[in-house]
């Protein structure tokens, strides 16, 4: 067993050594500490859009950044059928139970944009209340939701592509 | 109770069949190759594209940011390297502890995204993956987790580089 082991050891040793060489000699090759992301623009608010409101741009321009979730109001159905890429649903049923559940993990510095089916919806206000009520200071409100986002044939995630 | 026992009897029967099977050298030499060419095969679009793995790990949103390079540098070269011992039949003990290792962190990493609602491509086998993870991804990798124990338990390194080398069949 600690030979097993020490051939362990050797085998990480050496497959790091060779991971730095190449990395050292490609011309795409990472620095080794990931420099961080550039400073967060602050939340644009839209001309047209009130007090803690953002655009569909600000919203493009944030996902899959560290330090931001986007949280999808509406139905899992809905969800599962195309959402912001990078998003998690809190479908507006599961809000008290199992969404905040979900959210246990989340630091409650990360900044939250909530969004719906549109303009006309809700949840995403509510959820936007609920979530501050339960700690989290910067939470947003995309006002144009799902509408507006496929509208501009901006990029879409689809749980329904989970089959392959 | 007479039937009992001879269902008892039957069914130890079979399991001492099926364990002669699983444990077979030729079994565990398949399994081995197998499990070899899954890790090359899984690493090899990781290497080519560390700065999307690099991302791909990012959205797990486990590990902090500055070590994500390292991680994305890294990881597919000790994929690499252990797929081609475990084909090779060289040191596969060490590599196959090393791969265990990894499809442990796989699973919890996996388990970890789901239970948190990230919706996140695997990155397992592409870097640019575009179908989020499901309870599948978790199965598949704990039955190589499995698959990597037993050839670490069980494998006798027949036809493997090292017996090749040196002309006879490491006991």
């Amino acid at each position: 067993m600690k030979k097993s082991f020490l051939e362990a050891i050797g085998i990480i040793c050496f497959s790091v050594f060779l991971a730095l060489i190449v990395n050292c000699f490609r011309s795409d090759g990472l620095p080794l500490v990931r420099p961080s992301s550039p400073p967060l623009p602050p939340v644009v608010v839209a001309e047209e859009a009130g007090e803690g409101l953002v655009t569909a741009e600000y919203v493009l321009s944030q996902i899959n950044q560290p330090g931001f979730l986007i949280v999808d109001a509406r139905s899992s159905d809905d969800f599962r059928q195309g959402h912001i890429p990078g998003a998690i649903n809190i479908p507006p049923d599961a809000l008290y139970d199992a969404g905040l559940l979900a959210l246990e993990s989340i630091s409650r510095e990360t900044r939250i944009i909530t969004y719906c089916e549109g303009i006309e919806c809700l949840n995403a206000e509510d959820l936007s209340f609920t979530l501050q009520e339960t700690g989290y200071e910067n939470v947003r409100v995309f006002p144009g939701g799902w509408e507006e986002w496929s509208n501009k044939k901006l990029p879409v995630a689809r749980a329904e592509d989970e089959s392959g | 109770m007479k039937v009992d026992e001879r269902n008892l009897s039957t069914i130890t029967r079979m399991w001492t069949i099926l364990k002669g099977v699983l444990i077979h050298p030729y079994t565990v030499w398949i399994l081995r190759i197998v499990l070899g060419g899954i890790f090359i095969y899984a690493s090899w679009d990781k290497l080519l594209n560390p700065e999307q793995f690099a991302r791909a790990v990012q959205n797990y949103r486990i590990l902090p940011h500055p070590g994500l390079n390292i991680i994305a540098v890294t990881l597919p070269w000790v994929e690499l390297v252990c797929g081609i011992l475990l084909v090779a039949g060289f040191l596969t003990r060490g590599a196959a502890i090393i791969i265990s290792g990894l499809l442990t962190v796989f699973v919890l990493a996996l388990g970890s995204a789901m239970i948190r609602g990230i919706d996140t491509s695997c990155g397992c086998f592409s870097s640019q993956g575009t179908h989020p993870i499901t309870f599948l991804f978790l199965v598949r990798d704990a039955v190589f987790l499995v698959v990597a124990l037993h050839v670490f338990f069980y494998d006798r390194k027949i036809a493997g580089l090292a017996s090749l080398i040196l002309r006879r069949t490491i006991p």
